[in-house]
């Protein structure tokens, strides 16, 4: 699986792809990811799994693209 | 060749094959404003005067800096100190002297936007603050109008086409990417973070084009797709977004409800103070009987706080759970308020003035500094 982050997000972990193990959803990759960069706890994202906006807690499949997009509110 | 007056200004365009005369006229025909004139605004609003939207309105009450220079390209160094609408204006009148621009010198708030907006058919959103981009995607669907958004960040950049009406079925909106307007602290503008210059002459380029698309059908805008840019890399993604009844809660409900709703200071919303339960209020509250404490962060979202009993039902669902729901006061509580006073408005719908409902004032967060550790 392939973890994609946007924006302030890939400032914070430093990281711009992750390829996390043992996630099974979007719940548990947060946990996940809140566990190891504790900064991003508190920055809104919205989460898109195989480039489509999930809301709620959705099922992540072995091979899927998840991107972690952030807000911009710069103009 | 032609009898068509603009054919000589236009002519590239208009012999474009599936774009002609039909598709000049709509954009001679059409009403854009421009909501901010800074680095998105500049560039959308040179192509919108190019191309012929016959009707411009420019929406902002800044100044020209120096600082601005290398990325509002509509001003010269002989514009600092002067208004960005009216030194705009000028710059485009001499562009294109066959359309109208209306200047609008003043800063769009929840009081004057509806009336603003009214004349225009399409809002274009050029601004660089989250309140604003909140306020205007809540007024462009009280006010049934397409929202061509658009949002940089540093290298990066975000265009979507919000609220665009397709045979009276209702599309996306900004709060189906983001349903709640944030505290203001993880906001930090242009100015601050730092901007590449030539990154909203990109971005604002392709408002334009999205804008162009809204008004003469032609091709395919970004309604329910939210477009990113990486200019460092030059990757384009496009993410599709499913337009949820449940992210229209937290839009006022009308034009009244509108005018009293704070997008500066999210947590301070007029109409929704009934539900403000202060730290002190809600410290003498605790551990009562008849009361039921919801947490309604998502799960794992921040720690579960161990001085107070309370249950644990995230936003999304409450209306599945009221029934979990047995005292006779229900206090809910996010991380700084936010989403909670959005809960206790979900269940004063759900269940009326059968329980008192009141929402955590700003949040876990504050509680956590100010009274846990100084109450016994």
């Amino acid at each position: 699986m392939d973890v994609v982050f946007y924006g302030r997000l890939a400032e914070l972990t430093g990281c711009t792809t992750l390829h996390p193990e043992d996630v099974t959803d979007t719940d548990q990759l947060k946990q996940k990811l809140f566990g190891l960069y504790p900064a991003i706890a508190n920055i809104p994202f919205a989460i898109a799994v195989n480039n489509q906006i999930v809301q709620g807690n959705s099922s992540i499949l072995i091979n899927d693209t998840v991107a972690l997009l952030p807000p911009f509110s710069g103009g | 060749m032609n009898g068509f007056a603009p054919y000589g200004r236009y002519h590239h365009q208009i012999n474009l094959s599936g774009f002609g005369e039909t598709s000049q006229r709509r954009l001679l025909q059409a009403r854009v404003l421009v909501a901010g004139a800074g680095g998105l605004g500049c560039a959308a609003l040179q192509y919108l005067a190019a191309t012929g939207v016959g009707t411009i309105g420019i929406a902002d009450d800044d100044v020209v800096r120096l600082s601005n220079l290398h990325r509002q390209v509509l001003y010269t160094v002989r514009d600092i100190g002067s208004g960005k609408a009216e030194s705009a204006a000028r710059w485009l009148r001499q562009l294109n002297p066959e359309i109208d621009i209306h200047v609008h010198a003043v800063r769009l708030t929840v009081r004057n936007i509806i009336e603003i907006i009214r004349p225009y058919d399409i809002i274009l959103d050029g601004t660089d603050n989250l309140g604003s981009k909140y306020m205007i995607n809540d007024a462009c669907i009280l006010a049934g109008k397409p929202f061509v958004f658009a949002a940089i960040s540093q290298f990066e950049g975000q265009v979507a086409v919000f609220n665009h009406l397709r045979d009276g079925i209702e599309t996306a909106n900004y709060r189906d990417v983001f349903p709640f307007q944030s505290t203001n602290e993880n906001e930090t503008p242009c100015n601050e973070t730092g901007v590449l210059g030539v990154l909203p002459g990109i971005i604002g380029a392709l408002q334009c084009n999205e804008t162009i698309k809204v008004i003469t059908g032609v091709g395919k805008p970004l309604v329910n797709s939210l477009l990113t840019y990486n200019a460092l890399t030059n990757q384009v993604h496009e993410f599709s977004i499913q337009a949820r009844k449940e992210n229209r809660l937290p839009v006022p409900r009308n034009i009244s409800e509108f005018m009293c709703t704070n997008y500066d200071q999210p947590c301070a919303t007029q109409a929704q103070e009934q539900f403000e339960l202060h730290a002190g209020e809600f410290s003498s509250l605790i551990n009562r009987e008849l009361i039921t404490v919801i947490d309604v962060r998502e799960p794992y979202a921040g720690h579960s706080p161990a001085d107070f009993q309370h249950i644990r039902i995230p936003y999304r669902q409450l209306q599945e759970k009221l029934g979990a729901i047995t005292g006779d006061t229900v206090v809910t509580f996010c991380e700084h308020g936010i989403i909670s006073l959005q809960a206790a408005r979900l269940l004063k719908d759900a269940l009326g003035d059968e329980k008192r409902i009141y929402s955590l004032n700003k949040g876990i967060s504050h509680w956590n500094m100010s009274y846990r550790n100084t109450k016994p």
